[in-house]
């Protein structure tokens, strides 16, 4: 460990040092992070970030690096953009949501973003667009947003990519933001509009409604532009619009068409076409051209399509498949065509393209082809021969093809294209079931429930075909390879289940049912899953109910031994295999069937058989015992046939029945037996087909006899009887197996009654088998009226006859099938989100509809400096310090003078007048001032941090009396501190020099009370100037301004109301780049100007506002006022110029020699001319004075410049303004027509040079206003 | 939306690892290494085209990547990108790798992962793209690394080679 920074191990070093222990890789890290954890306690900035550098490279190998996010933020924060990048990197790679150090990078980010540098920017964005946390995108959004106007373009296509970001986690800002980022889709730079174009497609992906406004300008693009990938983008972004504005598609198709036809480029061409299929604009139906067109486009998409599908590369054959599954539904005949081709791809070694391939196969799958394809997809399954259709010499394609994945794939596709639309494309069902039991024993994966369904489902539903599926059932049960597999994660041993229950249900149909039980209870079974075994153990009573009954009929000695062998065998085999399974359904399942069994043998006669009658002529067969029918009507009283998937739901609900009410009130401690039955019937999930209620119904019809008998009670009362009679009706509203229950015809209802009476009253004392088939009735009443009328309507045999779907009588057919479509048609809503997915919820409940409102705006951001400022800001406090230091030396007599000195070393922008004018109250807001540029260091704040006082025109006094001064020495030390500067730098600061130190200084008149607004109630006006914390600081010519000017801006607030008080008056100012707050007033919403004035009272307010924009003509504050009077709040919108005139300074005078020196030695900065003219009032003659009255109006008052010199009817004016901008005029008069000298001068013209143009042509439009009688 | 840039070799070895969504580290490597396993198993005469892994879930996720020598560039995308311009963009990635790092190789990725993830900033940003002409994605790669120079010297001030 090298604790020497000079010799610690570079990222270089550690990646080498990674790769020579490649054997000990993992010692050798761990040492390394060590180490790390080290460097990063020392307070080297160059060792931390490579210590970040270094964590990130290691975070991407695997080790984790959350624990040092707070020094990853300290890397961020670095001046160095190098380290910056690795802090922002680290940051990038391993901060999450949580990470909680985040909330500490909201200045640090906002600083970066508003750095100068493009590349300092955009390391903050990219950083920003992975660690967005929803309080960062709050509080960043308002700063990004302001971003899209940035000169850059590189700064403006990232901040819109983070925009969406932001978006994301602050929904509410894409309402307050959408018409500026709407606006970036006009902006002059491609890669601008292609980023916006990408952001509006996503936020288009989640509510297409909200965009659909932007169509024409998004369709201008697609007209215009040449740029592929915008194309692509704006392509797929009207797929997601046209759904919503069918209208699109007709001006849509043109384009598309064109460049479907035109364009070479295979990615645009493909997306085309993709959006035309996705976009639904091939299935118009509208007028007979337009399906023309749309159907003449489907026949090009499609041939196009078969180029990408013929193309040796595969990614466009991929493509091509793609695209064409989407274009089957509605147009099958098209891609019908192309069948050849799609086969092929169907043995494409490529398992990507196989799989596409393998979904049109589905998607075409008729009853022609049907046989066709599933042999071909069969052979997939089966080892690689010679009858593969093609070559299969890739390996990694044999290698996919025994792929489990693969091949359950494939299987499912098989029973998919077979089974669809109730095995629609079927013909031949013994073909079919021949399938399936291939399928069985080639499927090398496990398939069996899938298979087994399908089993089920065929012998339930294909009549024709049952008794060839009992055949197939009965070879499957014995089948080694299902019963005892080898592999038993393979066998599809479920299918056993389907085998022994079709078995049993239609043992009718079975050739040997001696034989089906001893399948049935073969030894090999034990290893079998409980369900297969449940499902045994039920088919083997049936069976053997079925066997046992026909015993009847030939009973001889023969049919008795047999009985006793059977009955043996079957104790035998249900005893040692089930009746000690751990499964609780297999154990009491085996253990009814155990004792059934010995009552039946206990009625079996024991002896043989005597032939009783053998002397007498017509010997009679000995009468069968009585048992052996006893078992069958138990299963075989109607046949079962499959329910309808609605038949549950169209039970309608009896009159007067409320199901949510309590039938009676819920039993504190229900029955042990009925909870145990009701979790039974719960554990059940599956009953589409019906198998498993039987066995449960009949379980359940058994236990409930059982647990009559137990509680029968002779005294129990009627109500007693009525009352579990309700509770079991309510039981069997719920039962899922129970199907035909409270119907509503008078004629069933009465039949149900019937039935449960019957039930009631069955006292079930012994197993006699007139009680048995009884109390068996409950469980199949359903089944029996379902029979009768099955009877009269089944149809006449055909090749394949489908059992008639079981359904309530009196079904209601309206709700549920209404129900079902209108879940398919609902929006494509919630999709499964994968891990890397966003979450977009809160977006797609952004309704861009509702107009912006005037009181909604982004959250205010807190005014900051950029960190350049930060540092002009901090030089300069130190050089003020230190001038300041120099005149406390000077005015040493004043015994006050160290006390001053200190605090103005601390006080940054606080002149010393306020040291001078102390009050109490000063005092107390000085020192609120102190702290500030304490502040500013650290969080940025308003530049300009003096607020202005009441006394304002006093302080102004105050600061122009002292300005000569203090500029002078600033501009001393200026001159000093550049020495090196070159020679017009100096040469500029010589002149501002010169011209402050002229002796003679007139301050400008000030604008005061100007009208503002006024109403019935409130009249406003308002006073403005230069703010006194700017006039302190002025630029000097030349050089760039360090801070924003400010203004004060006094309201004067006057209350014309003669009788009633107006209170709670405030002013809030309108969002603006412009302008912002400053201060006292920095960071506030709203100006608050006086609680209450009183009739006719007034009141005043004294606000600063910060300059941000470029000075102009047109700048204005804008604003409202609020007021309450008569109760109600009134308001007053107002509007006023911040003119350029206000940032003139009063400056000495210049001669006319420095002038015209001014003049030639800076001819070149003086570029920028504005020039006006000022008609003067009608009617004056000869004398000069009209003329100089307006010089005078318009040096002093408007243009707060100074006359230099005067030549007859001319005259020249300078004046410099605080950024440092220097205006030259002449003003002179036009020479009117007449001609006359000292005639009638109607008109004077203006003439400026300044050194910046939007300012001079702001004071020309000042000039022009000015009116002069 | 991108919403994860890999780059690993034909080992399986990360080069660069960017998820768009911020997911723990367990989680990266897991999906690092099924990608890896996905689609070194896939000859390269095969289309470029996954569709999604079963760690990745979510509908419509497709991995498409790009094979060359002895590196993987993979993107994971969502549906609302074009399969055929993610891989023109993977090439434009590549190419501008090549032309800022001069014949690009594994080792320059290795050794200046820094510098990879910048350009590959100036490519992506947020899971969308940014550019797509090589030109300007040089010239920003290029400016930063400038300014790089110009305001470090000391322990890392060697290290960007642009």
């Amino acid at each position: 460990m090298n604790m020497n920074g000079l010799f610690a191990h570079s990222l270089a070093d550690l990646i080498r040092g990674i790769r020579q222990n490649k054997k000990n890789e993992q010692a050798y890290i761990a040492k390394e992070i060590s180490d790390i954890r080290l460097e990063l306690r020392r307070n080297d900035p160059d060792l931390k970030a490579q210590a970040i550098a270094k964590l990130t490279y290691l975070q991407m190998m695997g080790y984790d690096m959350s624990w040092a996010s707070f020094h990853v933020v300290e890397v961020m924060s670095s001046p160095k953009f190098l380290y910056k990048g690795i802090g922002y990197l680290g940051a990038v790679q391993s901060f999450s949501q949580e990470t909680d150090v985040l909330m500490l990078t909201t200045n640090l980010i906002k600083k970066d973003l508003a750095s100068s540098n493009a590349s300092e920017i955009g390391i903050a964005i990219n950083g920003l667009s992975h660690i967005l946390t929803p309080d960062l995108a709050r509080d960043l959004c308002a700063d990004l947003v302001a971003m899209l106007n940035h000169s850059r373009p590189i700064v403006r296509k990232k901040v819109i990519l983070v925009l969406y970001k932001v978006f994301l986690k602050y929904p509410e800002g894409l309402r307050l933001s959408f018409s500026r980022l709407k606006d970036r889709l006009d902006d002059p730079d491609p890669s601008v509009v292609s980023a916006a174009v990408n952001v509006i497609c996503e936020l288009a992906r989640k509510n297409p409604k909200n965009y659909l406004s932007l169509a024409p300008q998004l369709f201008k693009l697609l007209t215009t532009s040449s740029n592929n990938w915008m194309l692509i983008k704006i392509i797929k972004l009207f797929a997601a619009l046209t759904p919503f504005e069918p209208r699109l598609t007709k001006k849509l198709l043109p384009p598309i068409t064109t460049l479907i036809q035109t364009t070479p480029a295979m990615s645009l061409l493909y997306e085309c076409i993709h959006t035309v299929i996705s976009g639904g604009m091939l299935a118009t139906t509208g007028s007979g051209s337009n399906a023309e067109s749309a159907n003449n486009l489907a026949a090009t998409c499609v041939t196009k399509l078969r180029t990408f599908m013929e193309d040796p590369d595969q990614n466009l054959k991929y493509i091509g498949l793609l695209a064409l599954t989407k274009i089957l539904p509605t147009h099958p005949h098209l891609v019908a065509d192309h069948k050849d081709i799609i086969l092929k791809c169907i043995d494409d070694p490529d398992i990507s393209i196989r799989m596409r391939a393998l979904d049109l196969i589905v998607g075409m799958a008729n009853k022609k082809n049907l046989t066709e394809i599933v042999k071909r997809l069969i052979s997939h399954l089966l080892p690689a021969n010679d009858d593969e259709p093609t070559s299969m010499d890739d390996g990694s394609a044999v290698a996919a093809l025994m792929d489990p994945v693969y091949r359950a794939d494939i299987i499912r596709r098989i029973v998919l294209i077979c089974s669809q639309n109730s095995y629609a494309n079927v013909t031949n069902f013994e073909w079919y079931l021949a399938v399936l039991s291939d399928l069985t024993n080639v499927a090398g994966v496990n398939v069996g429930n899938l298979l087994m369904q399908q089993f089920m489902d065929v012998g339930v539903r294909v009549k024709s075909v049952r008794s060839y599926t009992v055949q197939v059932m009965m070879r499957l049960l014995a089948d080694t390879r299902l019963t005892e597999p080898d592999n038993p994660e393979n066998a599809n041993s479920m299918v056993l289940l389907a085998a022994a229950w079709l078995t049993g249900e239609y043992c009718s149909l079975l050739e040997s049912p001696e034989n089906a039980l001893e399948l049935l209870s073969q030894k090999s079974t034990a290893k079998l899953d409980p369900a297969v075994q449940a499902t045994y153990l039920q088919s083997m009573i049936k069976v053997f109910a079925y066997w046992m009954n026909s015993l009847q009929y030939a009973w001889n000695e023969e049919s008795r031994l047999s009985l006793v062998e059977t009955v043996d065998m079957l104790r035998e085999g249900v005893n040692e295999m089930f009746s000690r399974s751990p499964d609780l359904e297999v154990q009491e399942r085996s253990s009814n069937i155990s004792v059934i069994l010995g009552i039946i043998s206990d009625h079996v006669p024991k002896t043989p058989l005597k032939i009783e009658n053998s002397i007498s002529f017509a010997p009679t067969m000995p009468k069968p015992p009585s048992i052996l029918g006893s078992l069958y009507p138990l299963f075989f009283n109607q046949e079962l046939n499959p329910v309808a998937p609605k038949a549950q739901k169209k039970v309608p609900v009896p009159e007067g029945l409320d199901l949510d009410a309590w039938i009676h009130e819920p039993i504190p401690e229900p029955e042990p037996e009925s909870s145990e039955d009701d979790d039974f019937l719960n554990e059940k999930g599956s009953y589409g087909y019906g198998w498993s209620g039987e066995g449960a119904a009949a379980g359940k019809s058994k236990k409930k006899g059982k647990k009559s008998r137990d509680v029968e009670d002779p005294k129990e009362s009627a109500e007693a009887r009525a009352k579990r009679k309700e509770e079991r009706r309510e039981r069997q509203k719920h039962d899922p197996y129970y199907i035909g229950g409270g119907s509503t015809t008078p004629k069933s209802q009465k039949k149900s009654q019937d039935d449960d009476e019957d039930v009631d009253a069955i006292p079930i004392v012994q197993l006699s088998m007139d009680g048995f088939s009884k109390s068996i009735v409950l469980g199949k009443k359903s089944k029996k009226k379902s029979k009768r009328r099955e009877r009269s309507r089944s149809p006449p045999p055909a090749p394949v006859e489908f059992a008639t779907e079981e359904m309530p009588e009196d079904a209601m057919l309206s709700a549920s099938d209404d129900e079902s479509k209108k879940k398919v048609s609902t929006v494509p809503g919630e999709k499964a989100r994968g891990i890397l997915d966003h979450d977009t919820s809160a977006l797609q409940l952004v309704d861009l509809s509702i107009p912006v409102g005037e009181d909604e705006h982004l959250p205010r951001a807190k005014p900051y400096m950029k960190p350049e400022e930060l540092r002009q800001h901090e030089d300069e406090l130190a050089q003020r310090r230190r001038i300041e230091e120099i005149q406390a030396k000077k005015d040493k007599k004043d015994k006050k003078e160290s006390k001053k000195s200190e605090s103005s070393k601390k006080d940054s922008a606080a002149g010393e007048e306020e040291a001078k004018t102390k009050t109490k109250k000063k005092k107390s807001s000085k020192e609120k001032t102190k702290e500030e540029p304490l502040i500013a260091l650290e969080t940025p704040v308003p530049v300009a941090v003096k607020s202005p006082t009441p006394e304002r025109p006093k302080s102004v006094e105050a600061v122009v009396e002292e300005k000569p001064v203090k500029t002078k020495s600033k501009a001393k030390k200026e001159k000093e501190s550049s020495s090196k500067g070159v020679e017009a730098k100096t040469k500029k600061s010589t002149t501002s020099k010169k011209a402050v130190k002229a002796p003679v200084i007139v301050p400008f008149p000030e604008r005061s009370n100007i009208e503002l607004v006024l109403d019935d109630n409130i009249a406003v006006t308002y006073d403005i100037a230069l703010a006194p914390s700017s006039i302190e600081s002025p630029t000097s010519a030349g050089s760039e301004p360090a801070t924003d000017p400010a203004v004060s801006i006094q309201f004067r607030v006057h209350n014309r109301n003669l009788t009633e008080s107006a209170s709670s008056l405030r002013v809030v100012l309108a969002d603006s780049f412009d302008v912002r707050l400053g201060g006292s007033h920095a960071g506030e919403d709203s100006i608050a100007i006086s609680s209450l004035i009183e009739p006719q009272g007034r009141a005043d307010v004294g606000v600063e506002l910060l300059i941000l924009g470029r000075i102009r003509y047109e700048l204005r504050v804008m604003g409202t006022l609020f007021y309450t009077i008569h109760g109600h709040e009134e308001s007053l919108e107002f509007s006023f110029g911040v003119p350029p005139s206000t940032f003139m300074l009063a400056m000495a005078r210049l001669t006319g020699a420095e002038f015209s020196k001014v003049l030639t030695e800076q001819l070149a900065q003086f570029s920028a001319t504005g020039s006006a003219t000022v008609q003067l009032a009608q009617g004056t003659t000869g004398q000069d004075e009209p003329f100089w009255d307006a010089v005078e109006k318009i040096t002093k008052e408007v243009t707060h410049t100074h006359v230099v010199e005067v030549v007859d009817g001319a005259a020249s004016f300078f004046g410099q303004s605080w950024q440092g901008y220097q205006v030259a005029g002449l003003v002179k008069v036009r020479k009117g027509g007449e001609g006359a000298e000292g005639g009638a001068c109607k008109t004077i013209e203006v003439e400026m040079k300044c050194t910046d143009q939007s300012f001079v042509e702001g004071l020309a439009r000042e000039i022009g206003e000015v009116e002069v009688y | 939306m991108i919403k994860s840039v890999l780059i690993f070799n034909n080992h399986g070895n990360p080069r660069l690892t960017k998820f768009y969504q911020p997911i723990d580290i367990a989680t990266q490597q897991a999906l690092i290494k099924e990608i890896f396993n996905l689609i070194s198993k896939r000859p390269d005469t095969v289309c470029n085209f996954l569709e999604g892994s079963q760690m990745l879930g979510g509908q419509d996720t497709r991995v498409i990547y790009r094979h060359y020598a002895t590196l993987y560039f993979v993107f994971v995308v969502d549906e609302s990108e074009s399969e055929l311009g993610i891989l023109d963009l993977i090439q434009v990635f590549v190419e501008s790798l090549d032309r800022c790092f001069e014949n690009v190789c594994e080792l320059d990725l290795i050794f200046h992962f820094k510098e990879v993830h910048d350009i590959l900033a100036e490519v992506v940003t947020g899971g969308m793209v940014l550019e797509t002409d090589i030109a300007e994605i040089v010239v920003a790669v290029q400016d930063a690394g400038k300014l790089a120079k110009k305001t470090t010297t000391g322990l890392l001030a060697q290290k960007s080679p642009f």
